[in-house]
This record gives structure tokens, sequence and C-alpha cells, in this order.
């Protein structure tokens, strides 16, 4: 769908977009609205349908929430596994997915994600129970199949299994990572955590991939290795000046990560992200954690351009 | 981007008040004279003067890098401070904008402010270009923002909080970021608006377009002040061009202050006076004496101490 023809519907059917876009007056590009707004209002562009689902970010209780109202179901399936089929055979895959905590939370994005994508594969797909080790007997059967398996699962409870029950996969298998490190209990890069994680499950650094997405967002983005993120063809990237984020940087350069998800139609699909992130020539894109300038305000010494 | 003439001028006229040549004392002449290299910013008119009038009264030799963006802190220095930055009367301190002009210096300290990343890089860059020797000082300051604790609505208080955000724009590292109030923002918004008029030919920021087109959409309320936006909402990133108004108890700001931990400048009080470190009148925000403490360190004292120590 072309930019414009989502523009028009976010301004027909989404009022909170419709008053982002109208302060700037006239200008000649699209305004990413700041994801924060999911957790202010609700961002909704469905009309009378009412949301099929729910999604809330997670958080404590006394935070405020992002919530997502989703209007259809079908449009995230769809989003999520086609997304994923871009760039995985999804047919030949078993999936296990390992999420301690976020089974507390009923109206988590990736949980619903986890479950999809294991109760619509391979009967082998599973959810790995918390805190035990990996059934070798249940790898003996994954080995067996010839499917790849794929260990899906937040970054933080990937380490703790990787600590208490390092196991071998199959030579095959890559560990999809999906980030979320707040909970964990010490910083670590993410090549740091991809090295503890490749030798605890004895697989080539090549095969710890990681996956980028957010409550706010029904699409997702993949990086194999320590590679770039790519995304399918309806999630786009920029990187967004954080002085000016009507601005696109140029490759290279550090900024804000903007997206544009088609699918997001009927919520938002303009957003603007609090992640620091640059792009590669190829189009990929790096994220570079949370954005936190380093204090350009104040009494600074800029090494200015001599 | 230039400074505003209206800051350009009260910078200069402030500084003039602060530094006539009878009240910088040598306040000490039997110590080896040192040389200071100072590293000054360029994001507000006359923001290195402090560290010159230190190093002139520690009785050192001052060498300046200046910031292109502001050429008034040479002119300041030439016209004024003349005969008193060196330990030689008609000594001419080495200025310049190129940190290439300072090979070779080997400075026995270095004074600047700065973002905590840029610090490895600065001195890498010195050493390289030995502008500094192995047993080199250096004073690096840190700090970014400052808070407002507002206990009156008066048009005084107003007044001076307007003048702590807006004035340079916001870019001191006295500037007012948040502002901690008994007071609603919704009560104080008219009275801060009134007060905001000097401030009103200024545009935002296009960071604050951005940040109140978010805010309008939202449904929530923010005053443009200057070039700032002031409104109860938490900044959406880290955002240094957002001033954040919070109705909440004294202990509630205290704790905050604690975790900016070395970011924090300064603390204001408005009508009731409260001592302690860090605290100063609202009103003395952008017009700091020359005893002010950058992070909270005395600069001639920090030179002295270099002094002795040798």
């Amino acid at each position: 769908m072309a930019f414009t023809e989502l523009l028009e519907h976010q301004l027909e059917h989404n009022p909170v977009y419709r008053s982002f876009y109208e302060a700037f007056g006239m200008i000649d590009s699209i305004p990413l609205l700041p994801v924060e707004a999911f957790r202010e209002t609700k961002i909704y562009a469905a009309g009378d349908h009412p949301p099929e689902l729910e999604f809330r970010s997670s958080g404590t209780t006394e935070m405020r929430r992002s919530v997502h109202h989703v209007a259809y179901a079908e449009v995230y399936r769809r989003s999520l596994r086609e997304g994923m089929a871009y760039f995985y055979d999804v047919d030949a895959m078993i999936f296990a997915a390992y999420a301690p905590g976020y089974d507390q939370n009923p109206h988590s994005s990736l949980m619903w994600m986890l479950r999809d994508l294991v109760e619509n594969s391979h009967p082998l797909s599973r959810f790995l129970i918390p805190g035990l080790p990996i059934d070798p007997a249940w790898l003996d059967h994954v080995r067996a199949s010839g499917k790849t398996l794929m260990l899906f699962g937040a970054a933080f409870g990937l380490l703790d299994l990787a600590e208490k029950h390092p196991v071998a996969l199959p030579e095959s298998a890559i560990i999809m990572e999906t980030g979320g490190m707040k909970t964990y209990r010490r910083e670590i890069s993410r090549h740091d955590m991809h090295r503890i994680l490749a030798e605890a499950f004895s697989l080539p650094l090549g095969q710890i991939h990681s996956e980028y997405g957010m409550t706010e967002l029904l699409s997702q983005a993949y990086a194999a290795g320590l590679g770039g993120f790519r995304t399918p063809p309806w999630l786009h990237v920029s990187i967004r000046d954080p002085k000016d984020p009507l601005r696109e940087l140029p490759v290279g350069d550090e900024g804000l990560i903007g997206l544009i998800d088609e699918n997001n139609l009927h919520s938002c699909p303009f957003l603007l992200t609090g992640d620091k992130g640059r792009l590669h020539p190829d189009g990929s894109f790096d994220v570079l954690g949370r954005y936190n300038p380093t204090q350009l305000r104040g009494c600074n010494f800029i090494m200015e351009e001599e | 981007m230039g400074f505003h003439p209206e800051d350009v001028k009260r910078a200069m006229s402030d500084v003039r008040s602060k530094s006539p040549r009878a009240d910088i004392p040598l306040i000490t002449s039997h110590f080896a004279p040192k040389t200071v290299l100072c590293l000054h910013a360029g994001n507000l008119p006359l923001v290195g003067w402090h560290d010159v009038v230190s190093v002139a009264r520690a009785g050192h030799r001052y060498a300046g890098k200046l910031s292109k963006k502001d050429p008034y802190l040479r002119e300041w220095i030439e016209g004024r401070m003349h005969g008193r930055i060196s330990d030689a009367p008609m000594h001419t301190p080495l200025m310049s904008t190129s940190l290439d002009d300072f090979r070779d210096l080997r400075a026995d300290a270095v004074l600047f402010s700065g973002s905590s990343d840029s610090v490895p890089v600065v001195m890498e860059r010195l050493k390289d270009l030995g502008a500094v020797h192995e047993h080199t000082r250096y004073l690096i300051r840190t700090a970014h923002t400052s808070m407002a604790w507002v206990d009156s609505l008066d048009s005084k208080t107003m007044s001076d909080l307007a003048e702590g955000i807006a004035r340079y724009d916001g870019q001191g590292c006295r500037s007012v970021r948040y502002v901690y109030s008994p007071y609603s923002f919704g009560d104080a918004k008219e009275a801060l608006k009134s007060a905001s008029t000097g401030f009103a030919d200024r545009e935002l920021f296009p960071r604050n377009v951005y940040r109140s087109a978010y805010l309008k959409s939202i449904g929530h309320d923010f005053l443009q002040v200057g070039k700032l936006l002031v409104s109860d909402t938490d900044p959406l990133w880290d955002d240094d061009d957002a001033v954040v108004w919070k109705q909440a108890d004294r202990n509630m700001m205290l704790q905050h202050a604690e975790e900016l931990g070395d970011g924090l400048q300064q603390l204001y009080f408005t009508t009731e006076i409260i001592d302690g470190e860090r605290w100063e009148p609202l009103s003395q925000a952008q017009t700091p004496g020359v005893d002010w403490k950058p992070d909270g360190v005395d600069v001639i004292e920090w030179l002295l101490q270099g002094a002795n120590r040798d």
C-alpha cells in the first residue's frame, strides 16, 4: 500500500494521528507518531469494528503501559507468519518457546506470537518449562525429524537457561532472541550475549539470530548472527534526527529508529521509536539500545570541526 | 545557529558587572605559575568567563581553546583581562579556535566541561598533540541540568522562572529543566505565560515543534517559553529540550536530584530560603557569581591545590 493511502486512511480514521499531523501545518513529509502515544491514549483507526486483540507492554503496576488495540487478529497472524517466512522456511521448522515471566502478562504480543507459532507448526513444537533443563528425549525426536529447531525467547530468559542448563542443540538449530534485557541482572552487549548462547548450546555464532519487534508494531525485523536487522517489504525503516525527527538521517548516522508498518493500518503505521539505530547501505539496520543523547545540553565542550 | 542578540547583550553586561579589573585580585603569586588550558564550550555566549577569571585569580598562565560559535569571549578577554591572565603583564594569552594551535603546549592543568562520552576522545586528542604531559591534572565537569523548587506563583517568581528556563535558549547547565512545585502546571500556566512575554520572539526548537504536535495529539497541555516547551509530561526520549513541571513535594525533588547524580548542577529556591549544597536563589540562575562552582568544584581552590602539591 502506498504511503499516501496509509496517510489518507489515518487522517480519516485516526483522530490522534490527524491532530498530530495537522499540528505541523503544511509539511511535505509524513510525521512519525512517537510510540509513547500508545501509553497515553487509544490509537485506533478501524472505526466501529471492535478490536479483536489487545496487547499491552510489560511493566510494573505503577508504570503506564502501552496498549495496542489490534482490530483484526488475522492481520497480526499473517504479519508474523509471512514476515518470518520471508526469511525462514517456517514449514520446515520446529518451534520451542522459552519466555519465563512473559506468561504472567496475558496481553503480551510476544506470547501471542509464540503461541501461534507453537500451535500452528510441527507437532513437536512446544513451550519449554521455565527453570527446567531441555528434555533430552524431546531433543532426540527433534533431531530424528530432520526439521530445523528454532528456540525462540526473550534474551534474559535464554541467558538464564544457558547458564543453568546448557545443552547441545541439533546442529542446524537457530536461537532467536527477542531482546528484552531490562530485567537481566547485569548489562551485557549483544555480541557477548550471542557468544554465551552459542557456547552454551554448542552452535556457531551465525546461528544466533535476533528479532526486533514491539507491542506497538504488528511486523518484525530479523537479524542473523551479528548482522543488521532486515525487514519484510511492508515494514520500512528510516533513521530520524533526534533534534528534528521530521528529518531523515543518511546511511551510517545514528539517530532515532522510525518505522512505517503497513500492517498497522488500523492503529498507526507511522511510528517513531525511542530506540537508537543506524542504517547500512544495504538497507539493513542496527539497533543500538535506547536513545540517550550524551547530554548535549549544558556547559558542554563539543569537539568542533576544525 | 547564532546566539540571540538579547542573550549576548545580557551575558556581556552580566560578566562585565561581575569582573571589573579591580575586582580580580591575584590570590597568589608565590607559586610557580602553571599553564592552564581551558577548553571552552560554545553553547552560550561567554560561557568560559568564569574559568578565565579563576585562572587569573590563581596566578596561572591561561591558554584557551575558544569556540567558533562564541567570538565574544575572546573580545572580552582581550578587552578587559589583558595583563591579568599571565604572570607577565604584557603576556598575550594563547587563544585559538583550533586545537592544533596548542601542539606541544604541555599544559599543567586542563579545565573543560563536557559529556562523559566526550572525555576520552578529548583527552586522547590532547595527548596526541602534546598539549598535555603525563602529570597534567584535569578538571572535567559533566553536569548538564538544574532544578527549581517553585513555592509561589507571584510575578517575580514566575519572571525568575521564565528567565531560568529560556535565557540562553535553555542551553546552559544552570538552565532550569525540572520544576518541582506544590502547584500544578495548570495552576501556574497563565502566570508563567505572562512572565514569558520577553521571550515571545523566539521560535521553538524543531524538536519541540515535534513535541508540541505530539502533546496536542494526546490532549496534554503545554506552554512555550522561548525555544523551550514546558509541560507536566515526561520527556519522550531523553529529551534535553523538554522542561518538565512536576507537582510534588520537596522530598521528591531531592530524590530526583540524587538520581541525576553528577548530571545535576544547581538546585534553586524561590520565596523560602533553603540552605545546602548546590542551593541558590532562582533569581541567580542565569547570573552566576564569580564564586559559583561548576559541578560543585571551586575552580580556584582546585587550581591552588595543584600548585601546593607541586
